[in-house]
């Protein structure tokens, strides 16, 4: 359980949900990307591949964080997000709101 | 209806309800504390109790899941806002086609309708305000009570293979068709809300029960209807039941083999196994559903058990056991090398097992960890015991199977780790070794440069690659010649770097002290600390030849073979010591003793305890008598030979591998 972070070969900051992303654990989420992003850190993929659940609390933050990368002139994509997520970044439009791939493959290819 | 409760909501109350009111049949009931980490566990209670009464796997993984962690979630956060004592009641009513969950905080309440819609352009940015517009997306119907401190959410049971035969059956005979779980009732006629039913008892058990009626047809014809139709609701409700089995089954392997691949890795990745117990015995307890759960690892030196990685346990349970304890399950296992796997009877009383122990007579199960290393006997490291299951049942044939292949990962963890520890400590003993060698090999005096000022023979063997014997040549002021030997107790680094200190320190006293006896005093205030702190000794003879003077003056702490061999060949003279060995009483006063030297004729002969001692293949020894027979044999002789004519004949007496360290030391002047 938790967040693994490493850098892609194209400078891209990946983040990997292990588990769930919830109340009792989405500001650990925000405090590293933030704190990636006030080091300078610009292109941000967040790897939902290992993750089973996502409250709404854990979207508020993903909302959050791609509103304050946008602010920077960053870019926040999301990817590998099994069909009940999907489900629920439909149900409450944020699918709209962010730029979601199937991979990870494909989100890294986008930026 | 029974399913395994997880979590620990111990007051979850589970009632049937007779007759059902409102299609509900069975209500479970719980009350939690305001916090937020156990909104998992009670999502997954009732999740539980959902899947065992046959619901959709997805609707329970998604809408009730999310709505109810929604729900909850809200309770404790905005409705008791985090007050723990303030509880949050949840009610969660089973009906036939479909569940009603209730969620009651003990909060002031809010209108739902001043809740802004998060999907509209305007709301999509805010960070909050998700919650309850997933639960009415999510649910089927929703309403929210009493001021707003409650919602109740229902969900349609998701039409099933049975429910669309029973829907069938209602649509042919106009009849109302329930099916009853888990009731018992005989078969017959009997009263139903809104009229007469026919009860027909479906599975063997009497335990699924086939309603028709209240409806248009008569008693007879309804029991006709009933009796047909009983054996295609078994059938079918058989393949449901196989279909829960298999995917449960399915699931539960998926995690057993999830399982072993996140042992394999974490093991893996490290080689010490204390960082990857609590990782393992976390993993295991999970799966296997115990509370309490260890890893104890064998302690050859001390002979117990000890816990290098434990979940549930406390106190007393953390310490190590020993492996003969007659009282101790997992001693037992040990050392059987068999598992053991208690029974569940909470009132048995096992002679393997008392109150001091700790084993509540609950579920038990200890399998040994064996290192089987190939064409070698198996070698028992350790065992890993799991107990107080939650739940009512024993852990099973499979689980223990599922333990025993951890183990055997476990166990190449164990035996890795011991080999790694093993092959660096040789490694670092070898380079620690060889420095001290390379440090005493430097130390040495040179002989090539001792023969310039007179007649000396030296050789010291080592008996190991660091040897504790010493000897050194000073040239004083006044044509005098400082000689020592000595020897310190030890053959490891600790011994070699006294050593070094030792001829150091003599070499520079000896220049600047007016008498040998001084010079050792001096010496010894020089390493009293370290003998003190190190608990070592040396024995040392010093001796000044003073050609000028005809004297040797000398002194010796401890040293027991100095002779002074007379070149007129009459009998040696033993130069004995004059204080105890340096280090072994205290700070004693260093006396000096003085013996006639004729130049160029008399010879020093000074050897340590490895060349008295060496012994043939008789064990009888080479002694002292042999070795000055052998100088005073080869007298005229340059002193060089002389120890050559010696070490000769040891060899060929006693052979070339020795205990101790052998030196000879010949100086003529």
């Amino acid at each position: 359980m938790g967040f693994s972070t490493r850098k892609d070969a194209k400078g891209v900051l990946v983040v990997e949900v292990d588990g769930q992303l919830i109340v009792g654990n989405r500001q650990e989420l925000k405090q590293k990307v933030m704190d990636a992003l006030e080091a300078g850190e610009r292109k941000f993929l967040i790897d939902f591949t290992r993750t089973g659940y996502i409250d709404s609390s854990g979207l508020g933050v993903l909302v959050s964080l791609s509103k304050k990368v946008r602010d920077e002139g960053g870019d926040l994509r999301l990817a590998g997000l099994n069909e009940d997520l999907k489900t629920l970044f439909e149900l409450t439009k944020l699918d709209t709101l962010f730029a979601i791939s199937d991979s990870p493959a494909d989100a890294l290819a986008a930026f | 209806m029974t399913a395994p409760p997880r979590a620990g909501f111990g007051d979850a109350r589970l009632v049937l309800i007779e007759p059902p009111a409102g299609g509900v049949h069975t209500r479970l009931s719980f009350s939690m504390p305001s916090d937020i980490a156990l909104v998992e566990s009670a999502v997954e209670l009732v999740g539980s109790y959902l899947l065992a009464d046959g619901h959709n796997p997805r609707m329970v993984r998604l809408n009730v899941r999310v709505s109810l962690a929604e729900a909850l979630a809200n309770a404790i956060l905005y409705g008791n806002a985090q007050r723990s004592e303030k509880h949050v009641d949840v009610v969660v009513g089973f009906g036939l086609d479909h569940v009603e969950i209730s969620v009651r905080d003990r909060g002031d309440g809010f209108d739902p309708e001043s809740v802004p819609d998060p999907t509209l352009p305007e709301n999509i940015e805010r960070v909050d305000g998700r919650g309850i517009f997933l639960i009415r997306r999510l649910a089927d119907e929703v309403h929210f009570e009493h001021g707003g401190t409650a919602v109740r959410m229902r969900f349609r049971r998701s039409p099933s293979r049975m429910d669309r035969v029973l829907q069938d059956l209602r649509t042919a005979t106009g009849e109302v068709v329930f099916l009853w779980r888990d009731r018992s009732l005989e078969s017959g006629p009997g009263r139903a809300p809104g009229g007469e039913a026919w009860f027909q008892a479906v599975s063997s058990d009497g335990r699924v029960v086939l309603q028709v009626g209240p409806g248009p047809a008569s008693s007879e014809r309804r029991a006709r209807m009933a009796r047909a139709v009983a054996s295609v609701v078994c059938e079918a409700l058989a393949a449901e039941r196989e279909t829960v089995a298999a995917t449960q089954e399915l699931a539960g392997r998926y995690e057993e083999i999830e399982l072993l691949y996140t042992i394999s890795e974490t093991l893996a990745r490290t080689v010490r196994l204390e960082e990857a117990a609590s990782t393992i015995v976390r993993e295991l307890a999970d799966i296997v559903g115990a509370r309490r759960a260890s890893i104890m690892v064998y302690d050859e030196a001390t002979r117990t058990l000890r816990v290098a990685g434990s979940r549930g346990l406390e106190g007393r349970e953390l310490h190590p056991v020993a492996v003969d304890d007659p009282r101790s399950v997992a001693a037992r296992v040990f050392r059987t090398q068999e598992a053991i796997t208690m029974e569940c009877d909470p009132h048995e009383a096992d002679p393997a097992t008392s109150a001091e122990r700790q084993y509540r007579g609950r579920s038990f199960l200890a399998v040994p960890i064996t290192v089987a290393p190939l064409g070698k006997a198996p070698r028992p490291v350790g065992v890993i015991n799991l107990t107080d299951r939650i739940g009512s049942d024993c852990f099973t044939a499979g689980h223990r199977r599922l333990i025993a292949a951890v183990a055997n990962q476990v166990a190449a963890t164990i035996e890795n780790s011991r080999l790694v520890e093993s092959e660096r400590s040789r490694a670092r003993f070898q380079t620690e070794l060889a420095v001290a060698h390379e440090l005493q090999l430097a130390l040495m005096p040179n002989p090539a440069i001792l023969a310039r000022s007179g007649d000396f023979g030296a050789r010291s063997q080592a008996a190991e690659s660091v040897g504790g014997d010493f000897y050194d040549i000073i040239s004083l002021r006044r044509d005098a010649v400082g000689v020592c030997i000595g020897d310190v107790s030890g053959h490891n680094i600790t011994a070699a770097l006294l050593m070094a200190h030792v001829m150091s320190a003599i070499g520079i006293l000896a220049q600047s002290s007016s008498s040998p006896e001084e010079a050792l005093e001096r010496l010894l205030e020089v390493i009293g600390d370290e003998l003190r702190r190190t608990d070592m000794y040396v024995s040392l003879f010093y001796g000044v030849v003073d050609r000028r003077r005809g004297a040797l003056r000398y002194a010796n702490a401890g040293h027991p073979h100095a002779w002074l061999v007379p070149g007129d060949g009459s009998a040696p003279r033993r130069l004995g010591a004059t204080a105890p060995p340096l280090g072994l009483a205290g700070e004693p006063r260093v006396l000096g003793a003085e013996t006639g030297w004729t130049a160029r004729s008399d010879v020093l002969c000074l050897f340590t305890d490895g060349m008295a001692e060496s012994a043939n293949a008789e064990g009888v020894r080479y002694s002292e008598e042999r070795i000055l027979r052998e100088v005073r044999r080869n007298l005229e002789r340059p002193a060089p030979a002389i120890v050559d004519a010696v070490f000769e004949d040891l060899i060929s007496f006693a052979g070339t591998a020795t205990a101790d360290d052998r030196t000879l030391l010949i100086v003529r002047r």
